[in-house]
């Protein structure tokens, strides 16, 4: 399959229509892909663009001459935005991008041993090539079970926000997408001991499983202590519900919004408890989050209700204790 | 002591900025190292760009000490971003301290967070 820089936005536009998914971003973007002139500009002009190289995405203005990068600055229309400057990484970014030794084509391992002192023997194949391949194995997990197949996409959420990765997700027939900074990030940005940002659809064959493997060994019930409820907590809990069926419940510790139950979360943080005595101790600030699917305010913790907490395929751990939370609305 | 990572402005999380010129001549920063409280440094017998190991319990790395008044006397700090070694970066883009292999993987139970900041560490002088 073929795909051109214009032919895509196209089909995308269409995957849109079809599965009734807003896609804003990708929609200017397509529209702004097919507004631009055909010919190159010529001469010396400025191009505006976003610096990648972190998630502060600072507005940069690009000098070019013709199609060639001359340097890169600051967008002083953008600086009361994002930084009033730029960093040495964006400064110097035509350093990377005609990097004689960068690379442009795909690379297929061809050693199967991995290890750091391994090399990977990459050779390079072509587009055609390397979109077979991916499309192959995508079949084959379609095939078997679609929910196989977790969509785990990271800084990119910041430019174009998750609206693709929901509509390829649909289209496929996997309820999976994660978005890791929510769920493992955010507590650094307060304080790395603060609590939240915890989900549990980041292990995929814990998740997928037939038998709703996560949530089984909760009896029906998942516990979540989301950092960012908008973000992480309704997410998951459809997420979670739709894949396995269960009842998947949830309570956000909503620190982020307020500066005093922020205050009274970590003063009830105990150390050297169990998860259920945290929890006891964290009733105060929790903020029960609407659920989707259950009623039922009795959650049944495990000792490790955190699948990334443990290696892959091991035994659920049995059922420590039992919390009932009373809906605080 | 604790180990902690850190992250500098000269390079980005991923190896593609390795191979930067501009940013691997812009003073130290081809390079990370040791940040180490120049008191602890001094009774331990480190000085500036002394080859150090980092001992964990579950590893160990090896680099330069850098001293400094503007770190806790019971705590070292080691950037990301360096001591890359995969076979297709050239030697200058693999200098520095790979931490990872030092810091202990025990994820918060409460928040998830992982131990980025919270290794317990030897530092001993080479």
């Amino acid at each position: 399959m073929l795909l051109s820089r214009r032919s895509f936005p196209k089909g995308t536009g269409a995957l849109s229509a079809s599965l009734g998914v807003q896609l804003p971003f990708i929609a200017q973007a397509a529209a702004q892909a097919a507004a631009q002139p055909a010919e190159p500009q010529t001469g010396e002009h400025y191009k505006k663009t976003t610096c990648v190289h972190c998630v502060n995405f600072c507005g940069q203005m690009v000098k070019m001459e013709g199609e060639i990068i001359r340097a890169v600055y600051p967008d002083p229309a953008r600086a009361a935005v994002y930084n009033q400057g730029i960093c040495p990484k964006g400064a110097s970014g035509p350093f990377n991008t005609y990097n004689p030794y960068r690379i442009k084509a795909p690379l297929k391992r061809t050693n199967p041993k991995k290890g750091p002192d391994e090399d990977p023997g990459w050779v390079e194949i072509s587009w055609e090539a390397a979109l077979d391949e991916v499309a192959r194995r995508l079949k084959k997990i379609r095939a078997e079970d679609p929910r196989k197949l977790i969509w785990h996409h990271d800084h990119g959420k910041y430019l174009i926000q998750d609206d693709f990765p929901k509509s390829f997700a649909k289209a496929f027939g996997t309820p999976n997408v994660v978005h890791r900074p929510p769920l493992a990030r955010q507590p650094g940005m307060w304080g790395m001991n603060s609590p939240g940002g915890i989900t549990s659809c980041t292990n995929a064959p814990e998740l997928v499983g037939k038998d709703g493997h996560i949530l089984k060994d909760a009896q029906g019930s998942g516990i979540r202590f989301p950092t960012n409820p908008s973000l992480t907590a309704k997410g998951s809990s459809r997420r979670c519900s739709a894949s396995t069926g269960s009842t998947a419940k949830q309570c956000a510790p909503d620190f982020k919004y307020s500066p005093m139950r922020w205050r009274r979360s970590r003063r009830d943080m105990r150390k050297g408890l169990n998860v259920c005595q945290q929890v006891a101790h964290m009733k105060r600030s929790l903020t029960p989050w609407p659920s989707t699917a259950s009623k039922t305010s009795t959650w049944i913790i495990t000792a490790s209700p955190f699948p990334h907490c443990r290696a892959r395929n091991t035994p659920s751990p049995p059922p420590i204790g039992r919390l009932r939370i009373i809906p605080c609305t | 002591m604790y180990l902690m990572t850190y992250k500098r402005m000269y390079r980005n999380q991923a190896g593609n900025t390795a191979q930067n010129p501009i940013l691997n001549r812009l003073g130290d920063s081809d390079e990370n190292f040791l940040l180490i409280n120049r008191a602890t440094a001094e009774s331990l017998g480190i000085a500036d760009d002394d080859q150090v190991r980092i001992e964990t319990r579950v590893g160990s790395a090896q680099g330069k000490a850098r001293l400094s008044e503007g770190i806790r006397p019971d705590v070292v700090a080691v950037s990301y971003h360096y001591g890359h070694f995969s076979p297709g970066f050239p030697d200058y883009a693999k200098k520095g301290i790979w931490i990872n292999p030092a810091l202990e993987l025990h994820p918060d139970v409460i928040s998830g967070m992982n131990s980025f900041n919270d290794t317990k560490c030897k530092v001993i002088k080479v």
